[in-house]
Order: structure tokens, then sequence, then C-alpha cells
């Protein structure tokens, strides 16, 4: 028991130690708890004054440990997230300076490479840094040591600052970007402008300037300006329009005063105008032309007459063509108006026309008027011949019959040999102050006889007209033609010949339009007009009536309308010509009119009685039939004869018989000397001469010859005894 | 919610006060900062902490991305995408 006993209490006295024991442990673990609690809680109390001293960093408020206990504190790890927030800023700040260290060298080499001058200057003025064009501008020669720390009025203004100070003091003033125009430093122009560059507190820090050199631009720009002027001196004088237009939109770009003259418009509505809506340019083609210029871009000339927008007609040559400008499409159209040209050139063809009628006329009426020349030598011939045998044949004598015949068809070829003459306008011509009117009424009887019973004849005469100088029978031959060809076109039909007189005063426009128009004078004319309303004539009828031979009478000669040509010619007057086929036809002759008085009076039908003569008479002619004929002539008129048979003859025949010759009968055309020649020498050894042309020609003509030649008188072959007797006998009277 | 094929991820941060609103903007940013560097989304937190419009978009402007704030009635929101 005992030792059970002994057991017992030391099973308790184990038990004892025990406790004791986990007792002690349990006051360690305790301890070591606390401390660790301790431990733990100075870690969180160090980790939210971490997390705080960060957020502090961010600017914002300390965490608070009822928004984040200290269990929550690790397991939301603050630390974590605002370490990674910052490595990402950090990570952001590196990316940030690489750019901003590359944009400071971007920046740098553009400082530099910049064609202006870039100078960099505190709120003194001092100078804090410039490009190497600003040094160029300004300062090449200086060293860059010399002037660090001075301003930039010292180091580029120098004498050159303007009286009333640095323009850039308002920079600092007003905060704000200034601007110098057109400054002047020595030779060179300068736009400047200078920015100010602020601090964090928007104040003025530093400025920057920059130098523009614009001289050169300014020359350009001065060249630029004086070429416009120069295009523009050209457009405003140029004399042919020049227009341009928007290929595109057909917008009208440019114009001169030209352009406006030609239109006949004003420049303010043709600057308006779009090539394409203009009706002028649709109706003359002109819009077509341009639209294949705009096309294939080949220039093209056109001449057009137009009816502008203005209501102008003028003719104009127009080159088109096509410029590009930034690949836009241009229209250049130049215009000159050449109205005027073509109205001369007009003008220029009728003339060219008239001339060449005129030409063919001359031409024909030389011939003409030759052939009638010769007729009338050889006609004076059988005349003569006839009328001298008659005389000296007795009165029972069979043969005076015939000799009557040849003299009579000898007379019908002399006639013949007046129209021709008549056409040549070198007719013989009795010259008179004649009353047109008058003309005509004694003529009625005789035309209403002579047109057909069909046609119906008026009379329409104007009262108090003035006379006219003319050849009253060869005006009467114009009248009868022109009545009787009326008749004739009238034909089996009833018609009406309506004649009429009339005054009218033609300006030279009038008469250059007159297609028979030979260089008439301006002034008063009386006119005479037959119109019918018969068959009217062709263009091509009309262009050859007045031709010798032409006719569209089955037995017509075609002599008579070439000698009504003649006459007017003759008269220097005027005949124009109305027809339409089918509806009629009008004759209008224009003779001059005036109230002078006649020139003289004559007449180859003059039937005196010869009278007897004496004393000696030189003849001279070339033709050996015409001295024999005239010897005869003048002996059987009692006078004495000497021939002659050129003027070189007959000259010396007067030089040696002068004192004895009563007259000389001189023709006009001789070799060797001919009439004219021959008067002069005659006169030359005479003053006293008394000479008598002979000529196949008309008196007027030889007459123009001889103006103030005091020509005793003219004798036109062929003649008769008695008019010979008579003209020999005038001038001795 | 999307806007232009880009997804716009909410967050409501109402009732949070800063720095709290800060931190979960920072965690959110931090935890899709690769969608949202390259544009696939863009993060939208809304708050009517005062604070939290000027502490958010600094710090996420730092971090270097975009911020647009815009006041909805009572509310902000903070839209974050990137550059």
């Amino acid at each position: 028991m005992t030792e059970n006993l002994s057991g017992l209490s030391e099973g308790s006295a184990r038990a004892t130690c025990i406790e004791e024991e986990q007792a002690r442990q349990i006051e360690i673990l305790i301890k070591e708890n606390n401390e660790l609690r301790k431990k733990v809680e100075l870690k969180s109390i160090y980790i939210r004054s971490k997390v705080n001293q960060l957020l502090d960093m961010m600017g914002t408020l300390p965490l608070k440990t009822e928004e984040l206990d200290d269990d929550m504190l690790v397991e939301f790890d603050p630390l974590g997230i605002i370490s990674e927030s910052f490595k990402k800023v950090l990570a952001n700040l590196n990316s940030t300076n690489t750019k901003l260290h590359i944009a400071h060298k971007e920046i740098l080499a553009i400082f530099d490479a910049a064609d202006v001058g870039i100078l960099h200057i505190d709120k003194n003025k001092t100078v804090l840094s410039h490009n190497n064009k600003l040094k160029e501008l300004f300062f090449p020669e200086k060293d860059e040591g010399k002037f660090s720390n001075c301003t930039c009025s010292e180091l580029i203004c120098g004498n050159n600052l303007p009286a009333e100070g640095c323009s850039f003091n308002q920079i600092i003033e007003g905060k704000s970007k200034a601007r110098l125009r057109h400054w002047t430093h020595g030779d060179s122009i300068f736009d400047v402008i200078g920015t100010p560059l602020l601090d964090n507190d928007g104040q003025v820090d530093s400025i920057v300037l920059v130098y523009h050199n614009i001289t050169e631009l300014k020359k350009v720009e001065e060249d630029r300006r004086e070429n416009i002027q120069f295009i523009e001196e050209l457009l405003k004088n140029a004399p042919v329009g020049i227009r341009v237009f928007d290929g595109e939109s057909g917008r009208c770009l440019l114009l001169n005063h030209a352009t406006a003259e030609i239109a006949g418009g004003d420049p303010e509505t043709m600057w308006k105008q779009n090539f394409r809506n203009l009706e002028s340019w649709k109706n003359s083609g002109l819009l077509k032309g341009a639209e294949a210029v705009l096309a294939d871009g080949v220039t093209r000339i056109l001449e057009v007459e137009m009816l502008t927008s203005f209501g102008r007609q003028p003719s104009v040559e127009y080159i088109i063509s096509r410029f590009d400008v930034h690949k836009k499409p241009h229209l250049l159209v130049i215009g000159r108006d050449i109205t005027a040209e073509k109205q001369l050139e007009d003008k220029s063809r009728t003339i060219e026309a008239q001339m060449l009628h005129v030409q063919k006329l001359e031409s024909l009426g030389v011939l003409a008027g030759g052939i009638a020349h010769d007729f009338n030598n050889i006609l004076l011939a059988i005349l003569g011949n006839a009328e001298l045998a008659l005389m000296r044949l007795t009165t029972e004598s069979p043969a005076r019959k015939n000799l009557h015949q040849i003299e009579k068809a000898a007379q019908r070829a002399a006639d013949l040999a007046q129209q021709m003459l008549a056409y040549s306008g070198r007719g013989h011509f009795v010259i008179e102050e004649l009353d047109i009117n008058a003309i005509i009424r004694e003529m009625n009887q005789i035309l209403e006889v002579s047109v057909s019973k069909k046609a119906a004849m008026r009379l329409n005469l104007a009262d108090n007209l003035p006379f006219f100088q003319g050849d009253a029978t060869q005006i009467r031959q114009i009248i009868m033609n022109l009545v009787i060809n009326a008749s004739d076109a009238i034909g089996d039909e009833s018609g009406i010949i309506n004649v009429k007189t009339g005054f009218m005063n033609c300006d030279q426009a009038y008469l250059s339009k007159i297609w028979l128009y030979d260089s008439l004078e301006a002034g008063d004319y009386i006119f005479f007009e037959i119109s019918d309303s018969g068959c009217g004539m062709s263009h091509e009828t009309m262009a050859k009536i007045f031709d010798p031979f032409f006719t569209t009478k089955f037995t017509g000669r075609g002599l008579g309308m070439a000698a009504v040509l003649g006459i007017v010619r003759g008269h220097r007057a005027a005949i124009t010509l109305y027809s339409e086929p089918e509806k009629g036809s009008c004759f209008k002759v224009l003779l001059p009119a005036t109230s002078s008085t006649s020139l003289h009076s004559d007449s180859i039908t003059s039937m005196d009685k010869p009278t007897e003569g004496s004393g000696f008479i030189l003849l001279v002619d070339d033709e050996e039939i015409i001295l024999s004929l005239g010897r005869e002539m003048l002996e059987e008129l009692g006078y004495k004869v000497l021939t002659a048979k050129d003027g070189v003859e007959a000259v010396d025949i007067f030089t040696t018989s002068k004192e004895d010759i009563l007259c000389v009968i001189l023709d006009l055309t001789m070799p060797r000397l001919d009439g004219e020649q021959t008067y002069r020498e005659l006169q030359r050894l005479d003053p006293n001469v008394q000479v008598i042309i002979s000529s196949g020609f008309n008196e007027q003509e030889v007459s123009m010859k001889f103006v103030g030649k005091d020509l005793a008188s003219f004798i036109q072959k062929p003649y008769k005894l008695a008019e010979l007797s008579r003209k020999i006998s005038d001038i001795h009277r | 919610m999307k806007s232009n094929d880009v997804n716009i991820i909410e967050f409501n941060l109402c009732g949070q006060i800063c720095p709290s609103t800060l931190l979960v903007a920072l965690r959110e940013i931090n935890k899709n900062s690769a969608s949202l560097s390259n544009g696939e989304i863009k993060l939208l937190f809304k708050t009517d902490n005062r604070d939290s419009i000027n502490t958010i978009p600094e710090t996420s402007r730092n971090m270097g991305f975009r911020v647009e704030v815009e006041k909805r009635g009572a509310q902000y929101e903070i839209l974050v995408s990137n550059i």
C-alpha cells in the first residue's frame, strides 16, 4: 500500500509537475502571442503609414481604419496596387521623357534648319539662344562668345531701333503675340513675329522672335505687280479683244476693253457672262468651235458674222485656243473686229467688178470707135464722090438714080457708124441745155404708136425740173430704145409702161452703189425712169444686157442697149437697172442737172447750099482717097488746093506757103506727126493759122484735145459739100 | 457596354470616398492595363465623391492614359482609355 501510497504521491507529484510545466508553457505561449500580436499590429501600422505616405504623394487623404481594417489591409493589398500604379507612372514618365528628348532634338534641328532667324530672349530681352540663320542674317562676322548676355537690341537693332522704342514691348505688356511688318534692316526687309512663352503663373517668362527675310519676296512681289500692271496695260491697250473663260464652268475670268467694244456692251455685264449661255455664240457657231477647241486642244480661227448680246452686228475673226492652269482647261478667245475690212473688201470687190466691166466696155468702145472712124473715112469717099457725081451729071442722066441709091445706102451705113460711135461714147454730140419733160412730151405720140397696142403708156413727169446738158437726139434714142424694149417685154399680154421723171440729190455713197457708175460726181441729178410690167430679166440677162451684140430678140442686132450705155457714158450720166423675172423691169437714167447755157450747137445734117470761095486751102489727110475727094470738093467750091499726106509734109508746105493759105483742113489721126502735133507746129509758124479739124470721131472728143488752142472749127466725117462750104465760110466771116 | 466596338467596363464607386475610390480605380486599371493600352476596352468609373474626379484622372493621366470627366446629375463619370 505504501508502495501504493508512495506510488500515489509520486504520481501526484508528477502530475503537479506536468501541470506546472503546462502552465509555464501556456504563459510562454501567451507571451509569445502578445509579442506576435504586437508585431502584427506594428506591421499593419507600418503598412498603413506607407500606404498613406504614397496616397499623400498622390494628393489624396490617408486610409482610415474603418475603411480598411488590418486584415483587409493585407488582403486588399493597397501597397501592391499603388506600387503597380507607380510602376506604370514611371514607365509612362520614361516614355514621355524619351519622346521629349526626341522632340527636343527635332526642335533643335528645326531651329537650325529653319530658313528664318529665330531668337529666344528673356523678359529683359537678354539673348538666351538663337539659330544659325539669325547669325547669318544679322551678325555673320561676330564671335559667338562676345555677345553672350547682351540684349537683342544690342545684337540686332543697334542704331536701327525705332524712335518709339522696341515694337515687342507690347508682348511683355500684353502677353500676346505681336507682329512687325516690313521692318527694314540695312538693305533687307523683314517680317518679325514675337511669341511670348508664359510660366506656370501665366507671366511672360521669355519671348521667341522669328525674323523672316522677305527682301526677295518683296522684290518678286514688286516684279509680279509690275508684270501684272504690264499685262493689264497690254490688255487695256490691245487692239484686239482678249477674253478668257473657265473651260469647265464656262465662267468669264478675264476680258479687256476691246472685247466690250466689239460686242458693243459694258464690261460689267460681260464679266458675268458664261460662254455656254450666250445666244450669240450658239447662233454664230462660235460655241461649237469653242467646245471643239476645249475637246482636242487644237487652235481654231473662225470668221463669224454675229448679233451680239448687246445688239451689235460685227464681223469678227476669232482665234480660239486652250491653255491649262493647274490641269484645268481654259479658253482663250482673241477677237478682231473685221467689219470695216469686210465692208472695204466688199466695196473693193464691187469696184473691181465695176472696173472690169468698165474696162470691157472701154475696150469694146475703142474697137467700135475705131471701126466707126475708119468707116466714116470710107463713107466720106462714097458720099463725097456720089455727091460730086450727082452735081456733074445732067438731070436726065439715068445714073442719078443709082447715085441716089448709093448715097442712101452710104447714109444708112453712116447711121450705123453713128450708133457704134454712140456705144463707144464718141458719138456726135450736139450739146445743148435740155428739158427732159419737153423731150418726153414731144416723143409721146411717136412712143404710143411704137409700142404694143396692149401696152398702156403712162407719163408721170415731175414739175419744175432743172435743165441738163445733152444731145437731144441721143436722149431721144435712149428713151425710144428703152420704151421699145419695155413694149417687147410686155409682148402680147396687157401691161403698163410707166415713164417717170424727177430730181434727186445724189451723194457719193448712192452713186457708188450704182452698178454702171463711172466716177460720177456727187450733186443734183435729174432722172427719167422707164418701167414695165413685162416678163422681166434673169440675173444672167441683166449682166449681159449692155454688151454689144447681146440680144434676146429674134431679129435684134444687140446694139440698142449698148448704144444706150454709150450715150449715157458720153453724157457723164448713170443708168440703174432693176428687174425681176415675171414682174417687170425698171431703167433709171440719171443726168447731171445744170442751169448753165449750152456749149454750142452743131449739126451734121445741115443742108445749106454750098457757097463759092477762093484762095488756097491746105488739105492734110493720110488717106489718099480722102485727099483726092477733098481736093475735088474744094475745087468744086472754087478753092485752090494744096494736099499733104501727113503732118510733116503739111508743116513743110505751110512753111513755104503760109502767106497764101486761107485755112488748113487737118485730119486728126495720121502717122509721123498726128493732127494735134501738126496743129501745134502750124501755130508756132503762124499763131493766126485757121485750122478745121476733120475726123471720124466726134467733136466733143476732139474739142477736149484742143481746149484753149484757138481751133477754128471742126467737121465730122463723112461730110457733105454744103457743110464743108459753110465751115470754111464761117471761119472767114 | 459597347461603344464603337470597344468594350466599356463600368464600375460604380458611388458611396465610397477617396482614397478607397482611387485604390479601387487603380486596382482595375492595373488589372486591365494591357487591354486598356491596346484600346480593346475603356473603363468607366461612376462616383459621387468630388475628390475622386481629381485624384483618379491625375493618376490615370500620369500612367499614360486618356481621361475624360463628365458630370451626370449628382454623379461624375470618369472614362479612362488609351491615348
